[in-house]
């Protein structure tokens, strides 16, 4: 007994040793990175003025004078796409480098695309391009370059320029495609139980059409819990028709931007809701276990008919079975005559580091992209809608579905609603409250579920004051 | 002798080197960052002392993750064992084809355990999984295996058994191919039955093997992080983390960097003071033998 | 007279073979699901267990053309190579002082090679990431081979250490009279002796290097760069997971090492029991 005691006690030594060596040199060299990260970026819009002849040099090879854009060099870009779509933005990116003669390092860490770039802003090693998938501001504002005086700034659709404005209406992404969120259906299956999707006006219609369609045989809603982006995405999704869409049921909006909204009384509503939805059997059976890949499936075959979240999964569900054909319509509200929503979100936008060596560059590959050829590329390959004024919105099958829907309803917008609503860091503990509720849809789960966003909810509002 | 001694503890300074510069500076900058408040990647960190490690005492989904560490430690340790001990006794027993048995059941510690988990996955879905197909061969229906938490829990401390038994059937197999055949022939004579034979005679004489079969597995178990990332990811609700995968989620999904340092040095205590004192009892009953 | 006796030996032990056949099943099931899914279009929804109607090569196409896999071996090798190599030299030089020098030293290296044995290593990405980007060394092989080689050295230290404290210092005491110098001793001395752990070291940090993900996740960020796991976790990892696709990748990566492992099972085996039975 006493030998352990001493070899526990030498180890303890050796290793507190250890550290007070290698503690010091460690915290001196996070302050560094921090004072770099901290250092404003100011010169590196200095050369906006030159920006008009940016899109000739890209077409005529940089070949005369004005912004004379060094092109021997490499431009690390780091995105998020898989398989086919990144297949499709590698010919954009090839294409660049034909014509420009800048090489392009693709970086794609697939599924790990969140935490590899988490890991990489922590130690302020960042690639000159990146895409913020929905973060721009709340995320990675303080590593990108204000791109308020490009060119393509003119041209940015009024739905989505709100959303990747900060609160000083600077811009740091070049939006190429935008999400619309609201619910996908299989027009199929809605015909089959005859539910008419333009007459899904409030959440009753909904739950109407959800009754009519259990009878049916067909799984109402599709939800894939493996996937955490699923169930906080059903939580961003729906509660807007609580809380913020005009004539919604409570109207909490201002408490919930300044704070004060209050979580005993009103939090629960939405998660009463999933309870309900739980309990009435409108999800899949396996709707804790499923992915979202499933649920794209099962829409596409009908055999599911409704899926919440975005636009794009019009295309993704056209992708696994050819002849599906899915339509969109906007969140319904909790009133019968409050207005149904739709949520703007980024799709493919792309951000410059603000310390990024090769500035010039970067802004040329972004003048590149934002070119209405390439522009559609990209919305072909990622399944969003267009971003940019004179982009090809026929060829859009998510933007088609979505322009049929907006005539049958009473449409307001509104950015994506943690974004707008929640403090930063929020989006995982919608995942939990939803999945609390998913596991026990009783009141039990629903009052952990409450408390949890109350929690962190306090807790990051405050620390965000700081 | 004392100038060779010296000279040779030049030999220490490749492999500490290396282990100073990636595994004790990184561990000591964990040890700074469990002190503050940190979301993992913004460039402001807030220190506040030892408040991380005092929220990790009302956590209850880590308690949930710390019981699953040591049921995926030491559940899949046990099993692994007597699994790999059984296995090593019927290898032993002599019949045709026993060699491919035991290269077969060592095979899957070659694969890694992220594919294995992915792989298990097409047993376990819900839709077209291969365990409900089986069950429904006995006409069940199909059930959505990993919904439970607890059944999650038991699937991966099952997988991990079965991927990782081959090793304790091999260090069994060679600690009972050197008992000296004369014990046993002694034992026949005096009449010990099979199973007396095994507990009185092979089973003691096991003994150094079983310590590094038990240490060996329980450090792979405590640390078990890729095939729950691959199975479950954690899931249903955090129902199925280990320290190691909650701390990963705890630190790029929650945000909560400094919070996830410090359930990293917890764990790392953790794991130290169970493979010592583990280590101490075995040293312990082998002395006694 | 032996024919007979073998064969009513394999009468009464028909319950060994039984038992063989359910042991092969429960574990070449999952490589034989591996293998169908792998040869099923995406749009098959037949069972798992069922062999395809039709094989479809389509799904290995696509693992060759799209992740370019073949490469991934390649670095997989380099990376496997360059640790072993690593963990193997630099491990028996410092075991040597360990099971030398019985002093204070010795023992406060082996208790702290100890510690760092228990350290969790996917605690500490933040801290590894940072120190390797403020020596380049991200997507670079010296990089993951450093790291890897550091988080695998306390293991072979341990494993070495014990095993020279096994041979008699007799020899090298004698060489040292006749007035050798320490790394001839250790390298025409002590390190032929050996040889069978480090067979043993070799292979089972070779397998774990081959296998690793957590950190390659983070240190090899460019495509050309990724290991073999990170590979085939693209595949699982897509938004729209095609499974098949996935099945076939997973086949791919596996059944190298299966054959690699039935060539050299000797010495995997050998190199078990040496661990066990001398650690």
């Amino acid at each position: 007994m006493l030998k352990k005691g001493k070899k526990m006690l030498a180890l303890g030594l050796t290793g507190a040793m250890v550290m007070g060596l290698m503690g010091c040199s460690n915290s001196t060299d996070n302050q560094d990175a921090a004072k770099v990260n901290q250092e404003e970026t100011e010169d590196s819009n200095e050369k906006s003025d030159t920006q008009d002849d940016t899109k000739k040099d890209v077409l005529s090879d940089n070949q005369d004078g004005g912004a004379e854009v060094e092109n021997d060099v490499t431009l690390e870009v780091e995105v998020g796409y898989t398989a086919e779509a990144l297949e499709q933005f590698r010919e954009v990116i090839d294409d660049f480098t034909a014509q420009t003669g800048i090489e392009i390092e693709l970086v794609t860490p697939g599924a790990d695309y969140e935490t590899v770039m988490k890991t990489r802003m922590a130690s302020g090693d960042m690639p000159d391009v990146f895409v913020t998938h929905g973060w721009s501001i709340a995320r990675y504002k303080e590593y990108l370059t204000r791109l308020n005086d490009e060119t393509w700034f003119e041209k940015i659709d009024a739905s989505i320029l709100p959303v990747v404005s900060d609160q000083e209406g600077s811009i740091y992404v070049l939006p190429v495609t935008q999400g619309m969120n609201g619910l996908s259906y299989n027009k199929r299956v809605l015909e089959d139980a005859s539910v008419n999707a333009t007459e899904i006006q409030s959440m009753d219609d909904f739950k109407e059409a959800c009754e009519k369609l259990k009878e049916k045989g067909v799984t109402p809603v599709h939800i894939g819990g493996k996937d955490s982006w699923t169930t906080a995405g059903l939580y961003n999704v729906m509660a807007p028709a609580f809380y913020t869409a005009k004539g919604c049921k409570y109207p909490s909006g201002d408490t919930l931007k300044d704070g004060s909204f209050d979580w005993d009384a009103n939090g629960k509503y939405l998660l009463e809701e999933i309870a309900g939805m739980v309990q009435a059997g409108y999800f899949n059976t396996d709707f804790i276990t499923a992915d979202e890949t499933s649920s794209v499936i099962a829409l596409g075959e009908g055999k599911c008919a409704f899926m919440f979240g975005s636009v794009g999964y019009v295309q993704k569900a056209k992708a696994v079975v050819d002849d599906a054909e899915i339509g969109v319509i906007p969140m319904p509200s909790t009133m019968q005559d409050g207005e149904s929503q739709y949520m703007t979100g980024e799709g493919s936008c792309f951000g410059i580091f603000k310390d990024t060596e090769h500035m010039e560059q970067a802004k040329q590959f972004l003048e590149f992209l934002a070119l209405p050829d390439n522009a559609n590329k990209i919305m072909k390959a990622d399944g969003e809608m267009p971003a940019l004024d004179g982009m090809d919105k026929e060829g859009s099958e998510s933007y088609q579905a979505y322009q049929e829907s907006i005539n049958s309803f009473n449409v307001c917008y509104d950015n994506l609603f943690d974004r707008e609503y929640f403090p930063s860091g929020m989006w995982s503990v919608m995942t939990d409250a939803v999945m609390e509720v998913f596991m026990d849809p009783e009141e039990q789960g629903i009052d952990r579920a409450v408390s949890l966003l109350k929690e962190n909810y306090i807790d990051k509002y405050e620390a965000a004051q700081e | 002798m004392k100038k060779k001694e010296v000279k040779i503890n030049f030999f220490y300074i490749p492999a500490i080197l290396l282990i100073l510069l990636f595994v004790v500076r990184p561990f000591c900058e964990t040890i700074f960052i469990s002190l503050t408040k940190w979301n993992g990647y913004s460039s402001d960190k807030v220190f506040i002392g030892i408040k991380n490690y005092v929220d990790m005492l009302k956590d209850d989904r880590l308690k949930r993750a710390f019981v699953n560490t040591l049921i995926y430690g030491f559940a899949s340790t046990f099993m692994q064992n007597v699994i790999g001990l059984l296995i090593a006794v019927f290898v032993d027993s002599r019949f045709r084809g026993n060699n491919i048995i035991r290269a077969v059941v060592y095979m899957p510690i070659m694969i890694s355990g992220l594919i294995m988990g992915y792989i298990m996955y097409f047993f376990l879905t819900y839709d077209n999984g291969v365990l409900n197909d089986m069950i429904g061969i006995f006409g069940y229906e199909p059930v959505d295996w990993l919904a439970d938490g607890r059944r999650g829990i038991l699937f991966i401390t099952l997988i991990n058994t079965w991927q990782y038994a081959g090793n304790c059937m091999i260090i069994y197999l060679s600690g009972i191919q050197s008992i000296p055949q004369m014990y046993e022939e002694a034992a026949v004579i005096d009449g010990a039955g099979t199973f007396q034979r095994f507990r009185f005679i092979t089973l003691p004489l096991l003994l150094p093997a079983v310590t590094t079969a038990v240490i060996t597995n329980l450090i792979g178990g405590l640390k078990l992080f890729d095939g729950i990332i691959a199975l479950t990811n954690g899931g249903p609700n955090y129902a199925t983390h280990s320290m190691m995968s909650y701390l990963n989620s705890q630190y790029f999904l929650a945000e909560k960097a400094g919070y996830a340092s410090a359930v990293g040095i917890s764990t790392f205590v953790l794991i130290m003071v169970i493979s010592l004192l583990c280590n101490q009892y075995f040293e312990g009953k082998s002395i006694e033998e | 007279m032996n024919r007979i006796k073998q064969k009513s030996g394999t009468e009464r032990n028909w319950w060994k073979y039984l038992l063989a056949a359910v042991i092969l099943i429960i574990y070449l099931l999952p490589v034989y699901v591996v293998v169908v899914m792998s040869l099923k279009p995406m749009t098959d929804h037949t069972s798992r267990l069922l062999p395809p109607v039709e094989i479809y090569l389509e799904n290995y196409l696509k693992v060759f053309k799209n992740s370019n896999i073949l490469n991934a071996m390649k670095n997989s090798l380099i990376i496997t190579v360059g640790t072993v190599a690593i963990v193997v030299i630099a491990g028996c030089l410092a075991a040597y002082p360990i099971a030398r020098n019985k002093g204070r030293l010795g023992r406060a290296v082996k208790i702290f090679v100890l510690g760092v044995m228990m350290v969790p290593g996917m605690s500490m990405v933040v801290g590894v990431y940072s120190t390797l980007v403020s020596i380049h060394a991200i997507s670079t092989y010296w990089g993951i081979i450093l790291v890897s080689a550091a988080f695998g050295l306390p293991f072979s230290i341990y494993m070495y250490s014990n095993f020279i404290a096994a041979i008699p210092d007799t020899l090298d005491e004698a060489a040292a009279i006749d007035g050798a110098d320490v790394l001839t001793i250790f390298f025409k001395i002590i390190f032929p002796q050996l040889k069978p752990v480090t067979v043993s070291v070799l292979l089972m940090q070779g397998v774990s290097t081959w296998n690793e993900y957590g950190y390659s996740l983070y240190i090899l960020q460019k495509p050309d760069m990724y290991n073999v796991t990170l590979t085939v976790k693209q595949f699982f990892g897509e938004q729209l997971k095609d499974l098949n696709g996935a099945a076939a990748s997973a086949a791919v990566a596996i059944i190298p090492v299966i054959i690699i492992y039935l060539f050299l099972q000797k010495y995997f085996v050998k190199g078990a029991i040496d661990s066990a039975v001398k650690g």
